[in-house]
């Protein structure tokens, strides 16, 4: 089946955010609360046991699911607003049929500029906003964010300049459309595809970002749980409880697994379908 | 009679999973050293017809029918096979000398990689030879040519190199789909004699697909007219301008002969001559609200898009199917490429 | 209509490898009414001078007058006036209509554009407008919110002819009009450009490699080689008794008929 990615990553995608959003109404248990002996075999009361703690394992992957979730929407939204009107007008600036030399060369600087960030992963970010402000969620979200502004930007960039070279951008100039009215309804709805791609891949990406910086302390402070710190905890009892560390990890590979063939899915979706039938 | 060089029978062409086809078994045979044009627009099946000979249509193609050439079927055989044959018994010049050519690689290269692939000479004659060649298709350096990178060189040179790829091992049959459509009109005028020449000399047959009547009947001695995957006539050039049988050929030549025409006055176009009937994609013709413009409203809703098969999603659609070849994904040419 | 005078257009610095004359000193005239061709092959600037005289492109040196003003040089804001009385058409019916616009909206996008909505040349009732433009390219309005794909090349270029119509311009500009499409499909495009040009009394100027179509539509031609102008002057005259050698191997290039 042709459409299998989309499917597959959907579903997968889907059982996440499902799982967020019940796990605000319900949970079997309260995530935080010390409800049966430690680390006990999965039983019918515990499908996949409890913790090191006595804590549930499913409703804190239940609730897990909310910080990956979150996480990724907003650093996602995050990069994408940043990045894409900087990319865009790098790329427009750039892209102009005959394009003035000061404008090739804003357009250049501008994504020097925007390479700089590349200079700061996630995780240096992410230390220095700690050290500020104290580790959260918050500094977690903004320094996956930022990271990751970068990236739309230059694929925005690349994609604006594709568009640019098409006849409908000079038509539209031609037909007295301003620069912002041909960004807006010219080159935006058909960068939209590529954009779309970029940004499951990128929430694939702050997934593992968060799950990283959880491990390593400087997200969402205990006793809240999230995938990352419990891959974490389960670290410290990998030889007697090797399953604390499993669960937390498939759920996060699940994720980013469903991301990526979701991202997939819809490039093909997208893009040739337009193409095709032409 | 001689032996017919190639021949032709009820080939059919089907592309992806739900088997559109593209051919509705076409037939036709081609003497040794006979010229033979194809005339059609696009989405006619004409690229499509020329790749299947090659063999070198996509992988979802399904290919029925015969071809032979020299008595021996294609149809059927092995990739391997098929490119013993290609380069050394049949060859393909393109459309677009910017794509056929290897970007990265010196042309001299290009050239001496067809001779090597079905000759075995020692490098030193194989590069005498090259450089022959190079200076038989009318390159004024020769050396320097040979040395120089594809990107380095304009698109008439590029179009001679391609021909000299194609003519180096000496082919029976060459197949041109549209070499000239991509290049300046003065350029185009030398590299068709060019080309005349040359399958004088390597006396070639030739099977020649181009949208312009014109230039065909220059180069060719016989036309195939195709016209949504079949042949809908096969004549002579003589009897194709004098006598053309079929509505959709006198459409065509009405509408080739422009210096026919006064100026001002309307042109004669296709639909005057023959009636498309109900397109197959796109518009339902809800018959001309026209104010009194002769074009045929919304019945040339089959313009260039009539032959192609309903809206097809399959990744084998003729357009990618025969990109390469067609070159109708790759309009970037100096000149124009014939939109599918 | 258009008075261009010596204009110069050069990519890249002077004397800087890489620094490109597309255009060099070429002077014209246009006058309302005319039906002009220029014809070259590529590199001859035809494509750039169009780019000039529709002001998607500034001259380095020159000046281009349009209804007796000066339209080089002017900021876009102030130039109102030539977007909509000079519209264009493109050569790629593919590439010239945004794929994910409907059509309706593509043809009455010089309607709504901030520069041109509010001037008293141009129409204000969109609908109206659109209903009118597509009719007189013979296209069923039910069409209007249809995806360009759906459509045919002709019927592509036929949709950007109305696009340009819209604004009821004055002058067409065609960058070759056709060269993108089948051979069978030319014919009705061309007679449908002739028949607007006449209808609403436009100037064009229509440029192409093609010498049998531009012998076919316009009165006047220019032939333009290397940035400069070879000759120009009626198209009969030109055809009939060309000066310029560069004219005479251009009409001798072309494929004849020959059985």
């Amino acid at each position: 089946m042709r459409r299998a990615p989309l499917w597959v990553g959907g579903v997968l995608v889907g059982l996440v955010l499902l799982t967020a959003l019940v796990s605000f109404v319900w949970t079997p248990y309260d995530a935080a609360a010390i409800v049966a002996p430690k680390l006990a075999d999965p039983s019918l009361a515990h499908p996949l046991g409890t913790d090191h703690l006595g804590r549930d394992i499913v409703s804190r992957l239940m609730v897990g699911a909310r910080a990956t979730v979150v996480v990724g929407v907003v650093a996602v939204a995050l990069a994408a607003g940043g990045g894409v009107p900087l990319g865009v007008l790098a790329g427009m600036l750039d892209g102009r049929f005959g394009a003035a030399r000061w404008a090739t060369w804003a357009g250049e600087g501008l994504m020097r500029g925007v390479d700089v960030l590349y200079a700061f992963p996630a995780l240096l970010l992410a230390i220095l906003l700690a050290a500020a402000v104290g580790a959260s969620t918050t500094t977690a979200m903004v320094a996956i964010g930022v990271a990751t502004i970068p990236a739309f930007a230059r694929i925005a960039r690349a994609a604006t300049l594709t568009v640019m070279t098409q006849d409908f951008v000079l038509a539209a100039r031609a037909s007295g459309t301003s620069q912002a009215g041909t960004a807006v309804r010219h080159v935006l709805p058909n960068i939209a595809p590529v954009l779309g791609v970029q940004a499951s891949v990128s929430f694939g990406i702050a997934i593992l970002a968060e799950a990283g910086l959880s491990y390593l302390g400087l997200a969402t402070p205990p006793p809240t749980p999230t995938w990352g710190r419990m891959l974490r905890e389960g670290q410290n009892v990998l030889f007697g409880a090797p399953e604390q560390a499993l669960w937390p990890g498939l759920a996060i590979g699940f994720a980013v697994l469903g991301l990526n063939l979701l991202g997939d899915g819809l490039r093909d979706l997208l893009d040739p379908r337009l193409r095709e039938v032409a | 009679m001689t032996e017919p060089l190639l021949v032709v029978e009820g080939l059919r062409v089907a592309f992806g999973r739900s088997r559109t086809e593209v051919l509705h078994g076409i037939s036709f045979s081609m003497g040794p050293r006979e010229r033979v044009g194809v005339i059609g627009e696009s989405g006619s099946g004409k690229s499509v017809t020329a790749l299947a000979i090659m063999g070198l249509l996509a992988e979802n193609a399904t290919v029925s029918g015969s071809v032979r050439l020299h008595g021996r079927e294609l149809v059927g055989l092995r990739d391997r096979e098929l490119a013993a044959l290609r380069g050394d018994q049949m060859s393909m010049v393109f459309q677009e000398p910017m794509t056929a050519l290897d970007p990265t690689m010196t042309v001299g290269r290009q050239v001496a990689e067809v001779l090597l692939l079905h000759q075995d000479l020692p490098r030193a004659a194989a590069r005498q030879r090259v450089l022959e060649m190079l200076g038989e298709v009318g390159l004024a350096d020769p050396v320097r040519v040979a040395d120089s990178y594809p990107h380095a060189l304009s698109g008439g040179q590029r179009q001679r190199c391609v021909l000299a790829m194609a003519l180096i091992n000496r082919p029976d049959l060459v197949i041109c789909d549209e070499p000239t459509t991509a290049l300046d009109v003065t350029v185009q005028a030398r590299v068709l004699t060019l080309l005349d020449r040359e399958l004088d000399a390597a006396e070639a047959a030739c099977l020649f697909i181009s949208h312009d009547l014109a230039i065909v009947s220059q180069v060719c001695s016989r036309v195939l007219v195709m016209l949504d995957g079949e042949i809908v006539e096969d004549g002579s050039v003589a009897d194709i301008f004098n006598a053309p049988q079929h509505a959709y050929t006198r459409g065509l030549v009405a509408t080739a002969r422009l210096d026919q025409v006064e100026p001002g006055q309307r042109l004669p176009t296709v639909e005057d001559f023959y009636d498309r009937g109900s397109p197959s994609t796109g518009s339902p013709s809800t018959g001309s609200s026209s104010t009194g413009s002769p074009s045929t409203g919304s019945g040339t809703g089959a313009g260039g898009l009539g032959g192609r098969p309903t809206g097809s999603s399959s990744r084998g659609s003729p357009s990618t199917g025969a990109g390469t070849g067609s070159g109708t994904g790759t309009g970037l040419g100096s000149g124009p490429t014939v939109v599918s | 209509m258009y008075e261009i005078s010596h204009v110069t257009r050069r990519y890249g610095r002077e004397g800087t490898s890489g620094s490109v004359l597309a255009v060099d000193d070429v002077s014209l005239l246009v006058t309302a009414g005319q039906r002009v061709g220029i014809v070259g092959e590529s590199g001859s600037g035809k494509s750039t001078l169009i780019r000039m005289m529709a002001a998607l492109d500034q001259p380095t040196a020159g000046e281009i007058w349009f209804k007796g003003e000066l339209v080089s040089g002017r900021p876009e804001r102030q130039l109102g006036g030539l977007r909509a009385a000079v519209q264009l058409v493109f050569q790629d019916p593919r590439s010239s209509l945004n794929p994910r616009m409907k059509v309706g909206d593509i043809i009455t996008e010089p309607l709504r554009s901030s520069l041109l909505k509010n001037r008293p040349e141009v129409p204000s009732d969109h609908r109206a407008r659109l209903q009118e433009v597509m009719a007189a390219v013979d296209l069923p309005y039910a069409m209007a919110s249809r995806y360009p794909h759906e459509f045919s090349g002709g019927q592509r270029q036929r949709i950007a002819i109305a696009r340009a119509l819209a604004p009821q311009p004055q002058v067409l500009i065609a960058d070759e009009p056709v060269s993108a499409l089948d051979v069978s499909v030319r014919a009705q495009v061309l007679n449908l450009l002739n028949d607007l040009v006449a209808a609403y009394g436009l100037t064009l100027v229509m440029v192409s490699h093609d010498l049998q179509v531009i012998r076919h539509v316009c009165d006047h031609v220019v032939v333009m080689r290397r940035g400069r102008i070879e000759e120009a002057g009626p198209t009969e005259q030109v055809y009939g008794d060309p000066q310029a050698a560069y004219t005479k191997e251009l009409l001798a290039a072309v494929p004849t008929i020959r059985f």
